[in-house]
């Protein structure tokens, strides 16, 4: 069995109900900052009881509070864990928690009266009714643990109290603490350790010895014999959690590398990242290996698993993740920032989370209802850049690196227009995605149900800016179109009818050809041209001409023949559409200069932007 | 098996009896410390005669009546025979329940069971306590609503379990349409369906009244009445004990999948 669904009201940002579906296996929640994703881990945290090391106790905070102060906090929260697939001796088990499609749930209400002591009542139930038998033994046999995102791995492994590596001990030991409880013998550890205290004690003329007689002679002395103290030196307590409390982990950095104990090293002269995988790895100890059978579900929650870590080591750590996810049964519930993570895994493991009218939404990629092609193509295609596509506010798709390095300036001149939007993309949190090629059916059924199937979509507004490519040696006009051999154009009417997606295609030819016709850019593109040609001759003698005319009061047909004539320079061997849309792209950030986008291209930022396109 | 075999078997089994030791030795060595026999004179399984042992030994696939006089130490074999099952039980998740009328036997039997075999040996997969918490814990508070139609509160369906006397003003939404026989409208947790007989009972505690009810031989429209009005009331999340029995009885009996989970444990 796994948790398959979990719904959240009334807590944190939750005002309304909430729902987020996982999966068996691995589950990787990726969204902006305050999108929810702590929240959604501390529910399931709630939820199954897990805290680390001490209490989770409800606060006032975890209510829901609007922002806006007429209006009342939330008067309870409610979380639901709804498990799916249960094998039959589950079913058996968790019988009073079914429901009659045979998923079994759980939840928990908390009601926002603190009692004089400023604890909130919690009211846990599995199934359909509080007033079900509740076995808390049957509770017991989930298990859940949770890594925080700032972990501080150093103190987890030293010794103390809190040592996740006594909890590992104690675990795997279990079953060997309770048979020796019953029976009243000590552990052999536990043996072992007090014969090495007789040891030290027993060597009358030994250090130890001596200061344990010093001491106790003081005490005696200015205490006297009644209020005096006895005293003991020796190795730590002898029970077995004392003995197992008081280990640390040492590292040496390879494996079978040292050659003796003496070799390894306190974790304080450990890297942060390595001693983050450390803490993994006695925690992934913890959970695989010292269950029993009767464990039947077991949770892993990390958040931000990337901390500290190195690209490649993040997509080691993940791939191990998912495998482990697989192999050995365990559900993993994963949080990220982290671009390359996302790119790693598979699309079907991604929950995007993003806020929509100040509601949290989870939207599974899987439920995107992409094709299997789709999923393939993407999932090879996603890369550490584009999917940042994943955590961005808006995106806009373009074909290749020209779009991708323009785009950022073109965008500053049309904002500069539009007051109510951001000044530039970074500021509305609007990535553009270079898709190397005309890949719009694959990206954006993420954004739109482009087949009308009724399929979850990311909530998230998404312009695709494409060409018209009409044949190569063709000069379209405004007044004198020719049809594009795009096969993207295809789509456009589908996409545009959707929610969140637009396509904007070039009415006459390409990107730069389209740049030429507005205005008097061919001045500026030609001045760009001409400075960067590396060759004096005909050519740059040409594009200073080019550069030194004014093209605004000029007709169609004298300007097609001027921007063929630099869409050829710009696809030539000498230049290329790279270093053109680099040049151009400096000469406009730097330079205030007089620059016209084009209309598809102005509407396909302000659509990302959160604008209305149409309006202007 | 003869009767020292018999002793020998269920202690080694039930309390951990070593087996280089007599029963008594067992009582005097190991029982001193023993909360099961320190109160006790003699080993509380050798003392049981013939009878009692057979029963405890008895396959619990079987159905087995155990019929005896006031005293005799019913209770005493059946905790016995419970910490024996419980012992050896080997399907968990499954469990046994043990199921009396009254709380009392309930707590009596969990005492006694808990005194063989250990306390923590006897709570969960099992269960002790009397068969009406057993239904509405297990059967009815779980499972009634996909029976009623009742839609929860805050998504709780507990059921709301009404006495059949009571004369709570809310329960005046829940009369029937037509007075019946001059005793005006009977509410819906004055009556009850009887899955045996197939008749409607009368049972509001007022005696006469009742009396008067279930005398009258009813009419169609009179029973359509009052299926209608209980539907309401079981609806909006209310039952009355008798209710609750016969939610249960539809439950397990018309459902096949509840009738594939019984297979199954």
């Amino acid at each position: 069995m796994y948790l398959n669904e979990l719904h959240i009201e009334g807590y944190k940002g939750f005002r309304n109900s909430f729902s987020v579906f996982l999966r068996k296996g691995l589950n990787v929640i990726v969204g902006e900052n305050a999108s929810g994703k702590t929240a959604i881990i501390d529910a399931i945290r709630l939820l199954l009881r897990e805290d680390e090391f001490g209490h989770s106790p409800v606060t006032e905070s975890d209510f829901h509070r609007p922002f806006d102060p007429s209006q009342e906090p939330a008067q309870a929260f409610r979380l639901r864990a709804v498990f799916a697939a249960l094998s039959d001796k589950e079913h058996v088990a968790f019988l009073p928690w079914s429901d009659m499609d045979g998923n079994a749930s759980l939840t928990l209400l908390v009601d926002n009266k603190p009692n004089p002591r400023g604890r909130y009542k919690r009211t846990l139930w599995g199934g359909a009714s509080q007033a079900s038998m509740f076995e808390w033994e049957l509770f017991d046999t989930i298990n859940c643990v949770y890594l925080p995102p700032l972990r501080d791995a150093e103190a987890r492994l030293s010794e103390g109290k809190s040592s996740r590596l006594a909890r590992l001990l104690k675990n795997l030991q279990h079953q060997a603490i309770q048979e020796a409880k019953q029976k009243g013998e000590p552990l052999p550890l536990e043996k072992e350790v007090h014969e090495f205290n007789e040891q030290l004690s027993s060597d009358k003329d030994g250090a130890i010895a001596q200061a344990n007689k010093l001491i106790r002679t003081r005490l005696l002395e200015s205490l006297g014999s009644v209020f005096g103290q006895d005293t003991h030196i020796q190795f730590s307590e002898v029970s077995f959690s004392r003995i197992v409390e008081s280990l640390r982990l040492l590292f040496f950095p390879n494996i079978g590398g040292a050659s003796s104990p003496a070799d390894f090293r306190a974790l304080d002269e450990n890297s942060l990242g390595y001693n983050n995988l450390l803490y993994l790895a006695t925690v992934l100890a913890e959970l695989t290996e010292t269950h029993d059978e009767t464990d039947y579900l077991r949770v892993l929650l990390i958040e931000e698993p990337e901390a500290h870590l190195h690209p490649q080591l993040q997509i080691r750590l993940l791939k191990y993740l998912e495998n482990t996810a697989r192999e050995k049964n365990v559900q993993v519930i994963v949080t990220t920032h982290s671009p390359v993570l996302a790119s790693s895994v598979s699309l079907d493991t991604i929950i995007q989370l993003c806020v929509v009218n100040e509601k949290p939404r989870a939207v599974a990629i899987r439920s995107c209802g992409l094709t299997e092609h789709s999923k393939a193509f993407l999932n090879r295609w996603l890369d550490a850049t584009k999917s940042t596509l994943l955590f961005a506010r808006g995106i806009i798709l373009v074909e290749g690196i020209a779009e991708a390095m323009l785009l950022p300036e073109l965008a500053k001149i049309v904002l500069r227009e539009h007051k109510e939007l951001p000044e530039t993309l970074e500021d509305a949190g609007v990535s553009v995605i270079n898709m190397n090629g005309i890949y719009f059916k694959h990206f954006m059924q993420l954004f739109a149900d482009l087949d009308g199937n009724g399929s979850e979509n990311i909530p998230v507004r998404c312009a695709g800016i494409t060409d018209n490519d009409p044949p190569k040696k063709s000069t379209p006009t405004p007044s004198a179109l020719v049809e594009g051999k795009n096969h993207a154009l295809a789509i456009v009417q589908n996409v545009n009818s959707t929610t969140w997606s637009r396509l904007y295609s070039s009415p006459l030819k390409t990107l730069e050809y389209d740049l030429a016709f507005e205005k008097n850019n061919i001045q500026v593109m030609a001045t760009v041209l001409h400075d960067n040609w590396p060759a004096e001759g005909r050519i740059k003698n040409h594009l200073h001409d080019l550069a030194s005319t004014e093209w605004s009061t000029k007709s169609n047909d004298d300007k097609k023949y001027a921007a063929f004539s630099i869409l050829r320079r710009i696809e030539s061997s000498e230049i290329g559409k790279g270093m053109f849309a680099q040049a151009l792209a400096a000469y406009l950030a730097l330079d205030d200069k007089e620059f016209a986008v084009p209309e598809y291209i102005r509407k396909a930022i302000i659509w990302a932007c959160g604008g209305n396109p149409d309006e202007s | 098996m003869n009767r020292e075999e018999k002793i020998e078997y269920l202690a080694r089994c039930i309390c951990g009896k070593s087996s280089d030791a007599t029963p008594s030795e067992c009582h005097s060595s190991l029982g001193r410390t023993n909360p099961l026999c320190s109160d006790y004179e003699t080993c509380r399984i050798a003392e049981k005669s013939e009878e009692q042992l057979d029963y405890v030994l008895s396959s619990i696939e079987n159905c087995v009546f155990l019929k005896a006089c006031p005293g005799s130490g019913k209770t005493e074999v059946v905790g016995l025979k419970a910490a024996f099952e419980m012992m050896r039980w080997k399907k968990t998740p499954g469990g046994i329940a043990v199921l009396t009328f009254t709380n009392n036997a309930a707590k009596v039997i969990e005492k006694r069971a808990g005194q063989f075999a250990g306390a923590g040996k006897i709570g969960y997969p099992h269960f002790i306590g009397t068969i009406d918490s057993w239904l509405h814990g297990y059967i009815a508070h779980p499972f009634a609503h996909v029976v009623t139609g009742y839609g929860g509160k805050d998504g709780d369906h507990s059921i709301r379990v009404i006495d059949s006397t009571s004369q709570a003003d809310f329960l005046n939404a829940f009369k029937t349409r037509y007075g019946l026989g001059q005793t005006g409208n009977p509410a819906a947790n004055h009556y009850y369906y009887d899955s045996e007989t197939g008749k409607y009972i009368f049972a509001s505690g007022a005696k006469s009244v009742d009396q008067t009810r279930n005398s009258q031989s009813l009419e169609e429209w009179q029973v359509t009445d009052l299926e209608e009005t209980k539907m309401r009331f079981e609806k909006a999340g209310f039952a009355t004990y008798q209710d609750i029995e016969r939610i249960c009885f539809e439950l397990l009996s018309d459902n096949a999948w509840f009738a594939l989970f019984l297979k199954q444990a």
